[in-house]
């Protein structure tokens, strides 16, 4: 297990460099570089230009010098935590985004929480009773599920909120403690709030995930072992849930790898919809304003985080199946 | 006591008969029991009929506006008026209120004006898909108005504006998807047939572009797609953005349909006699799992059509003046625009019906792909 | 001796889109206590879903429609066919009273728990034994079928051990509840030849020392030969012939019989040319011939009879029965 632990991080090394290449490739991407757009902004405002202020900044970058140079400044200054400035904010980078990117950690997870729970009881639900009026209704949802954009279900539910019962459902607070420091009483009106995200993201892993455990339990369902484990006289329960279910968990593990993603992808996105104060808006806000650094963070420490996912992801599946970690 | 005595002459034109139905015949035969899918199918060659030929279904131009119906709700096709049952269907015009206090107008249909719907009316001519000169419309009216899904802020009529949409909607998920395919198969099918270090490249690379979370990344590139681009030029962008993740589904697919079909008795004889290494890919190989390929290709169209709207939505895709189902969903951002007028919801409607048609035919396709498999 | 299991006018269907699939049609069958009843036929006849109705552990879409399994233990009797196949009284049966082996060692255990768990899981079912216990048990039981390095194979996983292996641990686990009756649905089809006649000699001394009584199901008669006392022929889910194995082997009835003995290659006899098979194939079950049905294959085939109706089973003596109009008649020459 060490050793796959070990094997499967050392994998990870060469994915790293390149996702640091690719984001850098997204901040080197629009025209001009950091300078001519913040001595741009400069002008609109009719700053004054400090010729020595542009040198420095120039130095600090290496804007000057080949683009291979640049890329080794910028990620050696962004593994020890430097990720640049934000010319929109006039802050650095690092002070912006990490409550921000928090967040949607936590919304993330507790998404990919609410997506197993309830995949895994529709899934086996709808495996054993196939062709039941549950297990039809089940596969619709499901289908309507992958079929409705996340923006489209956040705008009905507000739509509806707001029609039918009066409310406003966006953000992730109160009013009362949006501005407030952090406080237990702010953590219970944040996790009040939580459900709306939660079910909005995870709509379509969900969806995806019932189609996924149910078309493999069924296959399990008709596996050799499970004719012997119903030869050995066991109870219905522990025949389900030892033998089929207990194997037909492996893919569902195996695809929580890219569930991540999704959910990431998701929560970008919903978070803009509902007005939350997550990575999202910002990294939005960022890419219209082309605050390349700002966006660029966001888009290395997302993808950084949804490895890291798919990391404990292959670790959980290593551990549910002897034939991978023995291999 | 005789040796093994041929089969009854009878047994024999049996088995030919069932040997010698081909691989998509016996597709054909299990698609036609999903009965599903083969609606979804229909559904979606008249989605395509209806936005192919949006100029002649469309009763107006998408980008007409007129100011004196901002936020006009749709009106009721009707048989039945004051003067009794009609056989031909009309609608009613509108009495417009407004509301001093919120400066807001509101509508409400009014028995007095009967505009009567007219089918194929003449109108200006125009070039129906920019190469047949037509002058005649699908439906019309002669005088009055008619909006059917109602307007948007700038009176434009939302149902002549989703089928322009829709144009641009589904045909970006079918170039969408045809990058990837051409990518993926190309890419996966040497990365599987070769394997070795270029395979193990592709693998990581493949791995790494399934890792970076699709939003986030496809906001990244699109954001860099230069202000002054013509729209034809924005569209083929976004395009290939969608398609820079896309391939890697069907590469991997395609990979390992190689990798496993490379073992197979009949590549292995092809081979063997000598055939060149490309004739066994594309002769041999290819066919034996296109049928998997055009069911993966359906179910990635709905991911792609997903990908535009959400990215048009957000302003960072597709822009007006060109219209796509995304385009038109953004004048749907906030609840108070909607609350005025729920059915700017109407695209989204358009796009969840598309792709719930792709992925219920794409089911189905993948499950008759494998003619063998039982279910 | 007595008897154990009495199978009688059992029909076994599977109820399918294309029509209803009767897999097993009236079989009936006896085992006495500590004897082995072999079932022979080609693939398809019906053998192994006749095996699985005694347990009634039958795939989806298949149920026994009628007949009776009845099963004695001492003076009780219990009538399997009548119980809730997700009851708890065949609960009680399965695994400890009649336990089962199956043809794929590769496949038949779970591959994500060790041999270990899934042996012990039985005995602590069935005995309520501890854990520690339980596998002290089960270590004597690799043990016993010739496991080497028992200690250590208990902690593997399935992937890790050879087929022959596997096949050992399936029964260790099968008999680690001293079960009275063992079925055993091909256990050796999916083995080397060298394995194979090592877990056969395996089941005959573990037969011999437990005194379990087994069925054996298989289309090798060489196996039949080697461990069965009684033989039972099966076609298209009809018993055909029913005979003591010397009986059997020296003197078939049925045309079939005769014609799956010439298709075995025998030591020591020339054979002429290729091993001859049974020609044509097994017609579709939904799709039965008329009359006997074997009649499109048989080298004695009567024009007008065989093709008529359906020939009982008829007794020849008091322990040999065939299902042929050949039977007490025209005697078929070999």
């Amino acid at each position: 297990m060490l050793g796959f632990l070990v094997r499967r991080i050392l994998q990870m090394i060469p994915v790293l460099i390149a996702i640091s290449a690719l984001t850098f490739a997204i901040i080197q991407l629009p025209p001009g570089d950091y300078l001519t757009t913040y001595m741009a902004e400069l002008q609109m405002t009719g700053e004054a230009i400090h010729e020595a202020e542009i040198e420095a900044l120039r130095q600090r970058y290496g804007l000057d010098r080949p683009i291979l140079v640049q890329y080794t400044m910028w990620i050696t200054r962004a593994v020890r935590g430097d990720l640049g400035v934000s010319f929109e904010y006039n802050l650095p980078v690092s002070v912006l985004i990490w409550e921000r990117i928090g967040l949607t950690v936590v919304i993330s997870v507790l998404t990919l929480l609410f997506t197993w729970v309830v995949s895994f009881a529709v899934g086996v639900y709808s495996a054993t009773r196939q062709y039941s009026i549950g297990d039809y209704l089940a596969t619709f949802a499901g289908f309507l599920g992958l079929a409705t954009p996340n923006f489209m279900i956040a705008l009905i539910l507000m739509y509806a909120a707001n029609r039918f019962f009066g409310q406003s459902i966006g953000g992730l607070f109160s009013p009362a403690y949006v501005d407030e420091p952090w406080s237990f009483a702010k953590f219970v009106d944040m996790m009040g709030h939580m459900w709306v995200p939660v079910v909005v993201i995870g709509t379509s892993g969900t969806a995806a995930l019932i189609r996924v455990l149910r078309a493999n339990l069924l296959d399990e369902l008709n596996k050799p072992y499970v004719v012997t484990a119903k030869a050995k006289g066991i109870s219905e329960f522990r025949l389900l849930f030892k033998y089929p279910v207990r194997v037909a968990i492996i893919p569902f593990l195996a695809t929580v790898g890219w569930t991540l993603p999704l959910i990431i992808s998701g929560e970008t996105i919903t978070s803009v919809v509902l007005g939350l104060p997550t990575a999202g808006p910002l990294l939005l806000r960022s890419l219209q304003t082309q605050d390349m650094f700002l966006a660029g963070s966001f888009i290395l420490i997302l993808s950084v985080l949804t490895l890291i996912g798919t990391l404990i992801s292959d670790l959980l599946l290593a551990w549910a199946d002897p034939r991978i970690r023995y291999e | 006591m005789s040796q093994t005595s041929p089969i009854h002459p009878e047994d024999a034109k049996k088995a030919n008969e069932v040997f010698y139905a081909s691989q998509w015949q016996l597709i054909w035969r299990k698609f036609r029991k999903h009965r599903v899918a083969g609606i979804c199918a229909v559904v979606l060659m008249l989605i395509y009929i209806l936005t192919m030929f949006c100029e002649f279904f469309a009763p107006h131009n998408p980008l007409t506006y007129n100011t004196d119906f901002v936020y006009a709700p749709p009106q009721r096709i009707r048989f039945v008026g004051e003067d009794g049952f009609s056989f031909r269907p009309f609608v009613y015009g509108y009495t417009k209120t407004r509301d001093m206090r919120t400066f807001r107008d509101t509508y409400e249909p009014d028995p007095t004006q009967v505009f009567p719907l007219e089918f194929f009316p003449e109108v200006a001519p125009y070039r129906l898909l920019g190469i047949w000169e037509v002058n005649r419309q699908f439906f019309g009216v002669q005088e009055g108005y008619i909006f059917l899904l109602g307007t948007d802020r700038m009176g434009r009529d939302m149902l002549s504006r989703i089928l322009y949409g829709g144009r641009i909607s589904t045909t970006i998920g079918l170039i969408g998807v045809l990058l990837s395919l051409v990518m993926g198969v190309v890419i996966g099918g040497f990365s599987g047939y070769f394997g070795g270090l270029f395979d193990s490249i592709v693998q990581r690379i493949m791995e790494l572009l399934r890792t970076v979370p699709t939003i986030p990344l496809w906001m990244g590139l699109s954001a860099a797609l230069p202000e002054d681009w013509t729209p034809v030029q924005v569209f083929l962008g976004i395009s290939i953005i969608l398609s820079f993740q896309g391939w890697t589904a069907l590469g991997r697919q395609v990979r390992s349909k190689f990798m496993s079909l490379k073992q197979e008795d009949f590549v292995v004889a092809a081979e063997l006699i000598g055939s060149s290494r490309s004739r066994v890919v594309f002769m041999h190989m290819l066919p034996s799992f296109m049928s998997h390929i055009i069911a993966s290709v359906t179910l990635a169209i709905p991911s792609m059509i997903l990908g535009e709207t959400s990215l048009s939505f957000l302003g960072l895709g597709l822009r007006p003046p060109i219209i796509s189902w995304g385009v038109l969903l953004q004048e749907a951002q906030n609840v108070r625009t909607l609350n005025l007028a729920p059915w700017l919801f109407l695209p989204g409607a358009a796009v969840v019906v598309t792709v719930l048609a792709f992925n219920f035919l794409g089911d189905g396709l993948r499950d008759a792909a494998d003619p063998y498999g039982g279910g | 001796m007595q008897k154990i299991l009495e199978i009688d006018g059992l029909k076994t269907y599977f109820f399918t889109d294309s029509g209803v699939v009767r897999a097993v049609d009236d079989v009936g069958l006896d085992v006495q206590e500590g004897s082995v009843v072999g079932v022979v036929g080609e693939s398809g006849c019906g053998k192994t879903v006749m095996a699985r109705s005694i347990l009634n552990i039958i795939e989806k879409g298949g149920r026994i429609v009628s007949g009776r399994i009845v099963y004695h233990k001492g003076a009780e009797t219990v009538d399997i066919a009548s119980l809730k196949p997700t009851g708890a009284a065949i609960k009680r049966i399965r695994g400890r009273e009649i336990a089962m082996i199956f043809q794929e060692p590769m496949t038949s255990f779970s591959p994500v728990y060790t041999i270990g768990n899934q042996i012990m899981e039985m005995l602590m079912v069935h005995r309520r034994l501890g854990a520690t216990e339980a596998r002290r048990m089960a270590t004597e039981m690799l043990t016993r079928v010739g496991m080497s390095k028992p200690e250590q194979r208990i902690d593997e996983y399935p992937h890790q051990l050879s087929g022959g292996m596997r096949q050992r641990a399936m029964i260790a686990m099968a008999l680690s509840c001293d079960p009275r009756l063992l079925i055993a649905d091909e256990p050796t089809t999916a083995l080397d030849v060298t394995i194979q006649s090592q877990i056969i000699e395996l089941l005959k001394r573990l037969q011999q020392e437990l005194s379990t009584s087994i069925i054996m199901i298989t289309h090798d008669l060489g196996v039949i030969a080697e461990i069965a006392d009684e033989v039972v022929v099966m076609y298209l889910g009809k018993v055909v012939e029913q005979a003591p194995v010397r009986k059997l082997f020296r003197d078939p009835l049925h045309p079939y019989t005769s014609a799956l003995l010439r298709s075995i290659p025998r030591l020591g006899r020339k054979v002429e040319g290729r091993l001859p098979s049974i020609k044509g194939t097994i017609p579709d079950v939904r799709d039965l011939p008329p009359g006997c049905y074997f009649h499109p294959r048989c080298e004695s085939f009567i024009p007008g009879v065989c093709d008529a109706a359906l020939p009982e089973l008829r007794a020849a003596d008091d322990d040999h029965r065939a299902r042929c109009v050949l039977v007490n008649g025209v005697n078929a020459d070999d």
